[in-house]
């Protein structure tokens, strides 16, 4: 089986490596390239608390090398699992079904049940692992650009798929869904159809949830001293004003009633200490980092969950069959 | 009570039906369908396109699961173990095959998935019909294909061959090829075959045993000759037909003003005590014909439902 398995979907085997080892290289030489930055331009050690022109030169630097793969790496956490479940795992029975191969291979000596453990277990285990090895290719490449002059915020809707067990959840789960489709369905084209467009959806609807998989946690400046306390690496979900009253006011509202005592120009620091005088408030709900993985296993979970009771279903109907 | 029908040739059943339904979407494709098929046999499974030939085959190789009843090959139901799985091939209509393999390939394929593949055997066969190993399947002709397909069916050493209309889709050189290897195969191991068609002709010289599936149901199950033996043709005047059809099974009937032909039943060397009538013996294509036109006649063995 382990052989027909290989014969079979080689294919798709071979050239998700090479396209990882491709990606692979692309980020390697960037990588390098932006620790060589580093290397002639180091950040001023107190870039983190007080920002200055030394550490917009270097950010501005570090981030035109971020941004070199941009294109790339933005694109991955969508197109990634949509094409792995599409040509892994639509064709996987939808192809055997149209071709009426199944008849050719399900009378051979191997049980169906085998056969489905060898193929749907084989290809899932090695899904898994690409899914892995994008991760861990993606935190190698972004472990170069963090530090504490540029924190790089793994919560961020570019990174959060892309890192950690993200891609290994997104891959197994759209592979699922492929082979369920295809199961279902019978025919590729439309389980292929089906997948890439239950990807998007899944894509686009869980693109804020990360932020309601926990309360977040509140933070109240009160001085302009303090200066901002929510660090750089945490998932902002909310920030807004308070007047004295403890009110909620919008930004343009504070600006209305700041115009006279403070003037109109709310980037200098005067401003801001002015508005604390007057009793205005800054809130801001967020996740710490510490929250990273808690988050990345309920992503995985409201992925894997569905996917595999789906999943299941399939199995169910491909052992039992009735057509 | 499985062990007395595991012994492969002469002797055991080979294939055994009992109360075998089959419903799709509301539709029954195969209703209350009981028969037995010794070992040893090469059983023609003859009906109209749509009696449920296929779906009768797919169920026997447990490719689909029955609505009622239960089906059984050598004493047990196929697709549950590998066991049973490696003692019947299957040939599809389609005679699928995967395109992309080389042929090589194909045979690599029957090693791998089947305990007792026989790739000398295989490797033998492909060189008589000389059938390039190194050419992919999908680049093959229509009959060179199926050469392979019914290659890789024989090479896994079933004790049971199923064939769901091996036939069709072939030309006649083709065709002629096909049933020649088949026989060469089945004279070399001495398996139990089961091949549908729908054209009776192809099947003349080749199979010992007839089963007609006619409207989801089985009709005649039988030994070939015994039937040709035990039905005649008899022609007399058309004023005693009536009392003709009333002693013996009429299967079809025929009248002019003057003279009627009955195909009937009559029994070995079944006596004809008018010497009006006269009698000769029928065809296989005659006999099916005439059943077919009348899918309330049926002539089933006796004793075989009531084995255990």
């Amino acid at each position: 089986m382990l052989w027909l398995t290989w014969r079979q979907h080689r294919m798709q085997l071979l050239v998700t490596v090479a396209l990882l080892a491709v990606l692979g290289a692309l980020l390697l030489v960037n990588g390098l390239g932006a620790a060589g930055f580093d290397a002639r331009n180091p950040p001023p050690a107190d870039c983190a608390s007080d920002y200055r022109a030394a550490c917009a030169g270097y950010t501005a630097g570090m981030m035109e090398w971020m941004w070199a793969v941009g294109d790339v790496v933005g694109w991955l956490p969508l197109l990634a699992p949509a094409m792995i479940g599409a040509f892994w795992g639509a064709p996987l029975l939808a192809r055997e079904f149209e071709h009426g191969t199944d008849q050719l291979t399900w009378t051979q000596s191997v049980t169906r049940r085998r056969w489905l453990i060898a193929k749907v277990g084989g290809l899932g285990a090695a899904v898994t692992l690409g899914g892995l090895a994008l991760g861990a290719i993606v935190g190698a490449w972004l472990a170069v650009f963090d530090s504490s002059a540029f924190p790089v915020n793994f919560f961020n809707t570019n990174w959060f798929r892309l890192v950690g067990i993200g891609p290994a959840a997104w891959w197994l789960s759209a592979f699922v869904l492929g082979v369920a489709a295809g199961a279902l369905i019978r025919r590729t084209l439309p389980a292929m159809a089906v997948t890439l467009a239950v990807c998007a959806l899944a894509f686009f609807g869980l693109l804020s949830a990360p932020r309601l998989y926990a309360t977040p946690e509140r933070f109240v400046q009160t001085t302009a001293a303090g200066s901002d306390l929510v660090p750089d690496t945490a998932m902002v979900v909310e920030s807004y004003w308070t007047d004295r009253n403890g009110m909620k006011r919008t930004s343009d509202d504070r600006q209305l009633a700041l115009a006279v005592p403070c003037g109109i120009d709310e980037t200098t620091k005067a401003y801001a200490a002015c508005s604390f005088d007057h009793g205005y408030r800054q809130v801001q709900l967020f996740h710490p980092a510490s929250r990273f993985w808690r988050f990345q296993w309920m992503e995985a979970g409201i992925l894997l969950l569905p996917a595999f009771a789906l999943g299941g279903v399939a199995v169910r109907r491909t052992l039992r069959p009735r057509i | 009570m499985t062990g007395e029908f595991t012994a492969p040739l002469q002797g055991g059943t080979a294939l055994e039906a009992t109360g075998l339904a089959k419903r799709y979407r509301g539709t029954w494709a195969l209703r209350d369908c009981s028969l037995s098929i010794p070992a040893g046999r090469v059983v023609a499974l003859v009906g109209p396109n749509g009696a449920g030939k296929s779906t009768f085959l797919r169920l026997a190789v447990g490719l689909i699961e029955a609505t009622q009843g239960s089906v059984r090959v050598f004493g047990e139901p196929v697709g549950q173990r590998a066991a049973a799985l490696a003692r019947v091939a299957f040939l599809a209509q389609d005679k699928p095959l995967y395109d992309g393999f080389t042929v090589a390939e194909m045979l690599r394929f029957g090693r791998r998935l089947n305990p007792g593949w026989d790739d000398a055997l295989a490797r033998q066969r492909l060189a008589e019909l000389d059938i390039p190993l190194r050419r992919k399947v999908g680049r093959l002709s229509g009959g060179q294909q199926a050469q392979v397909a019914l290659t890789v069916a024989v090479a896994k050493r079933p004790d049971l061959l199923v064939m769901d209309e091996p036939l069709a889709n072939l030309d006649p050189v083709a065709r002629h090829d096909i049933m020649r290897s088949l026989m060469t195969a089945v004279a070399e191991t001495r398996m139990t075959v089961v091949l549908s068609s729908h054209v009776v002709s192809d099947l003349n010289d080749t199979c010992d045993w007839l089963v007609v599936l006619n409207r989801g149901q089985v009709q005649v199950s039988g030994e070939i000759d015994e039937l040709l033996s035990t039905h005649h043709l008899l022609s007399g005047p058309v004023g005693l037909a009536d009392g003709m059809a009333a002693r013996t099974p009429v299967i079809s009937d025929s009248r002019t003003e003057r003279h009627a032909a009955l195909l009937a039943r009559t029994g070995t060397g079944a006596p004809l005590l008018d010497p009006r009538w006269e009698a000769r013996g029928v065809g296989l294509e005659e006999l099916v014909l005439a059943y077919l036109r009348r899918p309330d006649a049926a002539v089933l063995p006796r004793p075989t439902l009531t084995r255990s």
